[in-house]
């Protein structure tokens, strides 16, 4: 009770009784949580503006005559001629390690009913991409595990790596593995006591799901231990258009804190076409010039400015990250539409999954042709690239020539061979969702196909096979896989090691 | 919102018209306006008149203001409050002196867009504010 007393004296003595200044206005209308304020003569762009009821908004549109607010709250308590003022502010949402286990909406108040956020400090939403002087190429490898993806189209820290594809095709399935598998990686890391090692705090960004969606996300992270790691930013379908158009930019601030204090993070868009839908949303609302499929001018900066905010700072500056990976959804596979060319155009890379892959249960569904990673395989690691360099190759020759030998029946020896290994390294990258792998049993087990262990098997057993071989790498195999983790190389002597157990394995197989 | 800036200049030049030297609107400059594009309409005069209204109102909220007090009863304060926004701003400022009981004490005036507020219901709301 004292305590109570004493924080509201203290709130009392602390209080400014300075006369104020404020620029006032007023609604003139509002419409689909967008409110046209007469008035507002001093208001600066982006600035937050304060409504009768504790609703705000954010003045999107400077004109001669009025301000056009999209209106972040409760738009059914407002009323035309109601009064608007400025508060001098931009968005700010809070950040720091105290919203880690948490869900919050889109200006980063909790929904999870756990309590008020452990923070007392805030960013901008909006804010200026790290330069070009505090930057530092992409050298550390952020691991998915996910055999397709660390062996093909390697991620590293800072990169902005795309997940595109037509729906129901395992995007976001990508996207959560990456997350439970940095979660794997910080609790091994941190239990290891190594000084040196850095763990991966995770952003998840929910634009325009379905609730039941971000529930089904969230119990995920919850029976798989990654929630402790992970921070959820939810702006469902149901959020008004205004909540969607700033939950990426939120959620960007909350890892951008992780980067600036020399921490990484990885930060997972789902999905920007949403959120260039939201906008489009608005800028109809707010009656700007719309140019193609109805999206405004700005469409391009709207993801460049939020994308470019990701990145690997060098030593004077922290050298901290923020890994970004937003998700595209496209129509019928059409890469070349606006929003898909777009946010192709601004990363480093993209994963691209097809749906006759899925349907044929490769899955995760990852084209070879069409993904890349323009910047990660500067970060893999040694012992990876040993084995996995020529497998993105491989696999490339077999898509092709298995379909043109389905026109030949008499295949020279070279061309079998081709094709006998490239059906066992798909079969191979076959992966369950939500099970990633750590990178030494990924290592393991590409050395092992490269190595012929996999030859006198049957494609069709080959992926049981390759589930036996990880539990014996998990069970009996340790000591090597150990050896891999820490030094990321695989010498001589390690090989030698490694080709033992498999044979080991093998003898138990036969 | 969709721009008709021709309408807008119109509107702004029978601003301009409806002045008088001390820079304040004359309302019979304005009731000649008005009779002219009642007995010339065109297609725009719509438009005109609602740009022509908002600007005239803009215009006189330079000039003139309320001053809302616990008390309307006048007391030096008010003369004390008028004299020195007149001074601050350059130009002579017309305080409408109203009484608002919501207050408890102090004043809230009002210039244009801009509010100045040091009154007992402003200070209770910020506390209200840091508390929640």
């Amino acid at each position: 009770m004292s305590s109570i007393t004493d924080l509201i004296r203290k709130e009392i003595e602390n209080l400014s009784t300075d006369a104020t200044r404020t620029n006032v206005g007023t609604i003139a209308t509002l419409a689909d949580g967008v409110a046209r304020v007469e008035g507002l003569s001093k208001v600066m762009y982006n600035e937050m503006v304060e409504f009768p009821n504790n609703v705000l908004g954010i003045a999107l549109n400077l004109e001669e005559d009025s301000v056009g607010c999209v209106l972040l709250g409760e738009t059914s308590l407002l009323k035309e001629g109601d009064e608007a003022r400025t508060t001098g502010k931009l968005l700010s949402v809070p950040v720091g390690k105290g919203l880690l286990g948490r869900v919050v909406d889109a200006v980063g108040r909790p929904i999870d009913e756990k309590g008020p956020i452990d923070s007392d400090i805030t960013y901008p939403v909006e804010r200026i991409a790290p330069g070009i002087i505090p930057r530092k190429s992409v050298t550390q490898p952020l691991q998915t595990g996910i055999m397709a993806v660390d062996s093909m189209i390697p991620i590293g820290r800072g990169q902005r790596e795309l997940i595109i594809g037509d729906r129901s095709t395992g995007k976001t399935t990508i996207a959560i593995d990456t997350i439970i598998n940095q979660a794997k990686i910080n609790k091994k890391g941190i239990e290891s006591g190594d000084a040196d090692f850095r763990p991966v705090y995770c952003i998840y960004v929910a634009v325009g799901q379905k609730n039941s969606n971000v529930a089904r996300t969230i119990k995920v992270f919850e029976e798989t231990g990654a929630m402790e790691y992970v921070t959820i930013v939810s702006a469902p379908a149901a959020d008004n258009p205004a909540n969607q158009y700033l939950a990426p930019y939120a959620g960007c601030a909350m890892g951008e804190w992780f980067m600036e204090n020399g921490m990484d993070a990885l930060i997972v868009y789902d999905d920007l076409s949403k959120h260039a839908v939201a906008y489009r949303q608005i800028s109809l609302i707010l009656k700007r010039p719309s140019g193609r499929e109805a999206y405004p001018g700005d469409v391009f900066y709207l993801h460049s400015r939020l994308l470019e905010r990701s990145a690997r700072l060098n030593e004077d500056n922290g050298n901290g990250s923020l890994t970004a990976l937003p998700i595209i959804e496209t129509q019928m596979g059409d890469v070349s539409g606006y929003i898909p060319t777009n946010v192709i155009s601004i990363t480093d890379g993209q994963i691209f999954l097809e749906t006759d892959l899925f349907n044929k249960g490769i899955r995760p569904a990852v084209s070879v042709g069409l993904s890349v990673s323009r910047v990660g395989s500067a970060a893999q690691i040694k012992a990876y690239k040993k084995v996995a360099g020529k497998v993105k190759l491989e696999l490339a020759q077999f898509r092709e020539l298995a379909a043109f030998s389905q026109f030949e029946s008499d295949l020279d020896a070279a061309t079998k061979a081709r094709l006998d290994r490239g059906a066992r390294i798909v079969e191979l990258f076959k992966q369950n969702a939500f099970n990633p792998v750590a990178v030494e049993i990924q290592t393991s087990v590409m050395w092992a196909v490269q190595n012929n262990f996999f030859d006198s098997i049957e494609v069709s057993n080959i992926a049981s096979s390759v589930d036996s071989l990880k539990e014996y790498l998990l069970t009996q195999g340790t000591e090597v896989c150990e050896e891999i983790y820490k030094t990321g190389k695989l010498e001589k002597e390690t090989e030698e090691k490694l080709r033992s157990a498999l044979e080991d394995w093998k003898r138990t197989q036969s | 919102m969709l721009k008709d800036s021709k309408s807008l200049k119109i509107a702004k030049g029978l601003v301009e018209l409806s002045l008088n030297e001390e820079g304040r609107v004359e309302p019979e400059k304005i009731n000649q306006i008005l009779t002219e594009l009642k007995n010339e309409p065109t297609r725009r005069s719509l438009p005109i008149l609602r740009k022509f209204l908002t600007l005239i109102k803009q215009q006189i909220n330079t000039y003139e203001g309320s001053l809302e007090k616990f008390d309307s009863n006048a007391d030096s304060s008010s003369n004390l409050i008028s004299d020195n926004i007149s001074q601050a701003r350059g130009k002579k400022i017309n305080l409408v002196i109203k009484e608002n009981k919501s207050l408890i004490a102090g004043f809230r005036m009002r210039i244009g867009d801009d509010v100045y507020e040091d009154s007992i219901a402003s200070r209770i709301a910020r506390l209200k504010k840091s508390l929640t």
